[in-house]
């Protein structure tokens, strides 16, 4: 039986090709990138989840009040574990896990000379209390050896394949790596490899180094490092809050002890707060370089993306299966009145659907990879398509039946409805409600609402996204290139000051037209110090001031106004200031001329304002401009703006002359170069992902749309002949009928537009809220996105319409 | 004269095989003319009133409507000829469902770009003549097959055209329904519209001047 079936089911689909074509694709479509979805989900819902007691596992996080902005910290006070050791009861674990970062290692590798590597991450001091609260596998090497020597080290297997390539853990042990930081050089044992932890992790340390005992001053613990990490396990009986509360306590008491003793006034807030470790992952009010972090919004949004567009390939199979029965009442009608009974018409039309659904996943495999290779720069690193193939399989067949229900049901309930006597009256064969508005064309609304949230979203993104990088930003960054000494030679004795001659040598290049020292006007990095303004008799006002140290050629360079005064005299170290207007305004200033000559700084440091610059994007677009105050300080000018002539021919030649100037002063490996403008962009890139994500999103969910409308075109062409055929005798023109097949769905994607636009507005106005500037949202957007689904659904619908319109109306008039 | 047609073929090629669908038609057809077309099914019948109403094409011969060249002429033009002239009767109505009586005669109407208080005339004084005013706002499906027909014949009339074609117009009829619409036809004609019919009925086609037998798409 059920080979008889599927015998008929696939007779069926071959013989209505286009329409299982067109169904198979959409189909696949929604599979791969609910699949793909689906993976990426998973993927950053697994952090950690193997480890046991996952849920009493806590991270220890400092909050913060600076200048009424509150932020927060992913470290801890270096001594604060000591003192919870001390002072608390109620934890099984208190992990301090404290990242270091080298200029470079050195491996030995006899008999060959050392191999090197910079900037090395992922070293953490930890003491006893990491490896009993993590469980690591040793492949060599003991716990207590690693303990009991202060100069050891532990590897991970993944580094000691990078450092020993070809070695197995044992040949490792007691081999030597020296570290060298920007203060000292210390040289370690290997005491033992570990296997790395089952991915993906938040500890993702990879080298070990025991965290000798040290008893801090007092300063220390009002310092907090993002690198400091500390950990809680709570006992069974601990409740978290109370636990945070009195680690919050011990902070808060140690603080008070410090501000008895100094004579700061700085003015900070700073409390401790205890992070799930399930919510590690997800805390992006967090700023941190060393994990990754994934946003839970933005992971909603995948899944209601993935939702939908499932939803929409539905939709399609729903509308061409209920457009396609008056088609099929013929063979319904033979059917049953040959016997069949409701459930076997059904079976058969389930089978069809579930036929469909198994052949679009297959083709899904295909479409995944190219899914894969669209989403590569949003993807994280270590989510392959398919890493278990029974798993996708798993998942094929839950949606393919899932996708049977939601699809196959009310074609299915429909068919059974079909009246076996009418079916042989050769009048009338037309549907009822044509004119009206059914189930099919809400269906069709509902697929635009979807396609034009997204139009106008991919728009509205679109338009920020250039906001923040075209508009005028109060420099001008066009032809600018940066090139950054690196970090680690600028404490390094052999290239102290070098990039003064280099400089010099710069400046005779004749395709550079300005070059400058100091830290680029907009930049990710930035430093900033309260600073305070005393006038006689009046308290003294304290702001947070970002610094920017640059030379004198800077404000020229980058076309900067000076508003009042001057720019900034040669010196070593500063001796004057240089604010924006902000400034001005933040410390009372009546006018910039006003602020001339007054002095301002950290306490007993204070220096004279001597100039004053227009207001300029120091950070993104999300933040407002705050104050600045431009210095000279010759050490720590370290990087080069060069401005290149407007001769874009000239630039690689150019660029390739100040590489060679570069190579006379430092190491080969350290030149490298960014256009300023690039860089801009670089620092949205994630609004450039989520750009991507939409716009795929669009462009997906417009091609299954129109999917759908392709099909329903086709049916109703087909249904309508008889209509056609007669309006043409009576006199009808092709433009007309054209008109007319068109019309209907110029029709449904206006009614969808009017309600997709609040929707789309009230998502955008939320996204937009989070930028300090920002575009306005306006009206011509939501009529350029319906403009644009209008012109696509006619482009679809057109070909179908004009196809009927010109067909001969003898042929359909013929009575048979 | 109204139209004329010389040595008209019509052929399709099947299998290699050439099959002629109308062969050799001669036909003059004057002002005023009642003509019955008679033959067996597959005679090549409707199609000769196929071409006759510029519907369909043919592959020889001249055709002249009142002194055009329908055969030299674009199908744009042709469509205008046949829109003002030439009106259809068809054998199963072929009327629009979705559309009240009233609307289906106003439909041609707007076709010929007549203006919206000419056409409420025009349709008035139709549904007038036809004593259907009471009808006016039923759908096709609400009326029996000879009201029906009585609307198709009244949508084909309503823009004075000088022919009208009828392809089995009592086809579906009961023979009471029949013989009205006959004699309807017979009083149209009297008041002077040429009417060309396709019948199978002898006693139908006692109601023309002239009778045309056709087989195997030639005039016997």
């Amino acid at each position: 039986m059920i080979k008889k079936y599927l015998i008929t089911t696939f007779r069926h689909l071959r013989r209505k090709r286009l329409f299982t074509a067109l169904n198979i694709f959409g189909l696949a479509i929604g599979i791969s990138v609910c699949w793909v979805i689906y993976r990426i989900v998973s993927y950053e819902y697994s952090y950690d989840k193997n480890l046991v007691q996952k849920e009493k596992i806590y991270r220890v996080v400092s909050g913060f009040v600076f200048d009424e902005k509150e932020s927060y910290n992913g470290g801890a006070s270096k001594p604060l574990y000591q003192g919870i050791r001390e002072q608390m009861d109620g934890l099984e674990h208190v992990v301090p896990v404290f990242e270091n970062t080298f200029r470079s290692v050195e491996v030995d590798n006899p008999p060959g000379s050392p191999l090197r590597f910079d900037d090395q991450k992922g070293v953490a001091a930890i003491d006893s209390a990491y490896f009993n609260f993590l469980e690591y596998r040793w492949l060599s090497g003991t716990k207590s050896s690693f303990l009991d020597n202060p100069n050891s080290v532990v590897l991970t297997e993944d580094r000691a394949k990078q450092y020993f390539p070809d070695q197995a853990p044992n040949e490792i042990l007691d081999r030597t790596i020296t570290y060298y930081s920007y203060r000292d050089t210390i040289t370690r044992t290997v005491a033992g490899v570990v296997a790395n932890l089952p991915q993906p992790t938040e500890f993702n340390s990879q080298e070990f180094v025991p965290l000798p005992y040290i008893a801090y001053d007092l300063n220390i613990w009002t310092n907090t490092n993002g690198s400091d990490r500390l950990y809680l396990q709570l006992d069974e009986a601990s409740n978290p809050a109370i636990i945070a509360e009195q680690v919050d306590d011990i902070i808060q008491r140690k603080t008070r002890e410090w501000r008895d003793q100094s004579e700061n006034t700085f003015n900070f807030k700073r409390w401790i707060e205890l992070l799930p470790l399930g919510e590690s992952h997800f805390a992006t009010h967090i700023r941190e370089s060393n994990i990754r972090k994934a946003s839970k919004p933005v992971l909603y949004g995948l899944m209601g993306i993935a939702l939908f567009l499932l939803v929409l390939a539905c939709i399609n199979y729903i509308n061409m299966s209920v457009a396609g029965i008056p088609q099929r009442t013929k063979e319904i009608g033979v059917r049953k009145t040959l016997g069949s009974n409701k459930k076997q018409l059904i079976t058969q039309f389930f089978l069809e659907t579930l036929v469909t659904t198994v052949l679009a996943g297959i083709l899904s495999l295909v479409l995944t990879k190219l899914v894969f290779w669209l989403l590569k720069d949003i993807i994280p690193e270590g989510i392959t398509p398919f890493a278990n193939i029974l798993e996708y399989i798993g998942f094929l067949l839950l949606l393919s039946i899932l996708v049977a229900i939601l699809a196959g049901l009310y074609p299915g309930w429909l068919i059974t409805r079909v009246n076996a006597i009418n079916v042989f009256r050769s009048t009338s064969l037309q549907t009822k409600g044509s004119k009206g508005f059914n189930l099919q064309k809400a269906l069709i609304v509902f697929q635009f609402v979807i396609a034009l949230v997204f139009i106008t979203s991919a728009l509205i993104i679109g338009k920020q996204l250039q906001y923040s990088i075209k508009s005028d930003m109060g420099f001008n960054k066009d032809a600018v290139v940066l090139v950054q000494v690196p970090y680690r030679y600028v404490f390094e004795d052999k290239y102290d000051g070098k990039q003064f001659p280099l400089l010099e040598e710069l400046k005779t290049i004749s395709g550079i037209q300005n070059v400058s020292l100091g830290a680029a006007p907009l930049s990710e990095g930035y430093a900033s110090s309260a600073y305070e303004y005393s006038e006689e008799g009046k308290p003294a006002i304290s702001r947070q001031v970002f610094k920017k140290w640059v030379d004198t050629s800077y404000v020229n360079l980058y076309n900067l106004k000076v508003l009042a005064g001057r720019n900034l005299h040669e010196s070593d170290t500063p001796t004057e200031y240089v604010i924006n207007e902000t400034a001005v305004k933040a410390f009372g200033f009546a006018s910039p001329q006003e602020a001339l000559g007054k002095f301002i700084g950290q306490k007993d440091e204070k220096l004279p304002i001597v100039g004053v610059v227009n207001d300029f994007h120091m950070r993104d677009f999300y933040e407002s401009i705050d104050p600045m105050a431009f210095q000279m300080e010759k050490s720590n000018l370290t990087n080069f703006n060069i401005k290149l002539t407007s001769n874009t021919d000239q630039w690689q030649n150019t660029l390739s002359e100040i590489e060679q100037k570069w190579y006379r002063f430092y190491p080969p490996e350290s030149f490298s170069y960014t256009f300023y403008d690039e860089s801009i962009e670089q620092m949205y890139k994630q609004e450039r992902q989520l750009a991507t994500l939409v716009n795929l999103a669009t462009f997906v969910s417009i091609f299954i749309s129109c999917l759908g409308l392709f099909g329903l075109a086709v049916l109703t062409a087909f249904q309508r002949t008889k209509e056609i055929g007669i309006r043409k005798v009576m006199g009808a023109s092709v433009e007309g009928i054209v008109r007319l097949l068109s019309k209907e769905y110029i029709v449904l994607v206006i009614i969808a537009l009017v309600f997709a636009s609040p929707i789309a507005w009230f998502a955008m106005d939320k996204w937009l809220e989070k930028f300090a500037y920002r575009i306005q949202i306006e009206w011509w957007m939501f009529l350029l996105a319906g403009v644009a689904a209008i012109t696509i659904a006619l482009l679809t619908v057109g070909y179908q319409a004009i196809k009927a319109a010109i067909a001969n109306p003898v042929k359909s008039l013929r009575t048979e | 004269m109204l139209l004329q047609l010389n040595n008209i073929f019509k052929w399709v090629n099947s299998g290699g095989q050439r099959i002629f669908l109308l062969k050799d038609i001669n036909l003059e057809v004057e002002e005023g003319e009642f003509i019955s077309i008679m033959g067996p099914s597959g005679s090549g019948k409707s199609t000769l009133l196929n071409v006759i109403g510029m519907l369909d094409a043919f592959d020889e011969g001249e055709y002249n409507f009142l002194e055009e060249s329908v055969h030299d002429l674009k199908e744009k033009h042709r469509a205008n000829l046949y829109k003002e002239y030439i009106g259809f009767v068809f054998q199963s109505y072929h009327l629009l469902d979705e559309l009240t009586v009233q609307e289906n005669l106003e439909m041609p109407l707007i076709y010929k770009k007549f203006k919206g208080s000419e056409r409420k005339a025009m349709v008035a004084d139709m549904l007038d003549r036809f004593s259907i005013v009471g009808k006016k706002d039923l759908f096709p499906a609400q009326l029996s097959g000879g009201q029906q027909q009585l609307v198709g014949i009244a949508r084909a009339l309503i823009s004075n055209p000088k022919l009208i074609l009828a392809d089995e117009p009592t086809g579906n009829l009961n023979s009471k329904q029949g013989e009205e619409i006959m004699e309807l036809f017979k009083q149209l004609n009297e008041e002077g519209v040429t009417i060309i019919q396709v019948t199978h009925s002898e006693k139908n086609a006692e109601y023309g001047s002239r009778i045309i037998n056709l087989l195997d798409g030639r005039m016997i």
